[in-house]
């Protein structure tokens, strides 16, 4: 492919889904310098191979999540260090509301929370998901309704406690 | 309201202008390879010019310098052809007034050519 028509083609990408690939990268990296740098450096990985794959959009979400990894490790620290999550969510948003956010995926397992954002934030199918973390359609399907179960049962603990006297 | 529309409305935190610029500028020149570039038609016409007058240059500089104090053509080619029987002489290192007289002889006579 002519090196002009993979970087429109890259430009177009970036311009569509740089959020998703900012949060996927954040939820991962934890800090939002590392998560750009994670972002810049996926971009900069399919330049210099040249030849993007048909489906642009799983492999660069697998590019961001092995850069922000890579981050994670130059930088020593493990992907359970990061307990906070609501460094994922705008300050304008209510703190009331993202710390509950944050509590949840918090209580995620590292994979389900990164399918949780994938899902969610990301908007990739199951399939893509899959293509991404290197697991299967079907485990990654039936993972991801396990972690909704998770959050529903966190969602309705403080109202069991509210009805207890 | 269900888990993934409460996750879903909550406001992301957005990348930073400094992540666009960087991206923009890495997609927004692509550099090229030297091999790999394009060369607009008047680029080529003037190197095509240039490359032209610099070999006319050289076919006229260099055989001028070369014969500067060459002999007559005969002369040379029975020095090159038949060097033995005559006292070699080098023309294009010395001027023809000094060659010896049997060289210029043998080169008058043309019999070297008959010899052949």
């Amino acid at each position: 492919m002519p090196r002009g028509r993979l970087n429109a083609q890259l430009a177009e990408f970036y311009t569509a889904h740089r959020q998703e690939l900012f949060s996927y990268a954040l939820s991962i990296a934890g800090s939002p310098v590392s998560a750009e740098d994670a972002v810049a450096e996926a971009f900069a990985n399919v330049l210099q191979n040249g030849r993007p794959p048909s489906d642009l959009r799983p492999y660069l979400f697998r590019c961001v999540r092995n850069a922000a990894i890579d981050a994670l490790r130059r930088e020593g620290r493990e992907r359970k260090a990061l307990a906070n999550y609501a460094v994922l969510y705008d300050e304008c948003c209510e703190p009331g509301a993202r710390d509950t956010a944050a509590d949840w995926l918090a209580c995620l397992a590292d994979n389900e929370r990164e399918w949780v954002v994938l899902k969610i934030y990301a908007g990739l199918t199951f399939k893509e998901i899959g293509e991404v973390c290197g697991a299967p359609q079907g485990t990654v399907a039936s993972s991801y309704w396990r972690c909704i179960q998770k959050l529903r049962a966190l969602l309705s603990q403080p109202a069991r406690q509210e009805n207890q006297p | 309201m269900n888990e993934e529309d409460f996750l879903r409305q909550l406001p992301l935190r957005q990348p930073s202008e400094m992540l666009d610029r960087r991206i923009g500028r890495m997609l927004g020149s692509p550099r090229q390879g030297v091999m790999a570039r394009r060369i607009s038609l008047w680029q080529c016409a003037a190197a095509c010019a240039v490359c032209a007058v610099m070999a006319f240059a050289a076919g006229v500089l260099l055989p001028a310098r070369a014969r500067q104090h060459a002999p007559v053509s005969e002369v040379r080619w029975v020095l090159q052809t038949q060097p033995q029987p005559f006292n070699v002489y080098d023309w294009t290192q010395y001027p023809k007034s000094m060659a010896p007289d049997s060289v210029l002889q043998a080169a008058n006579t043309g019999l070297e050519q008959t010899e052949l």
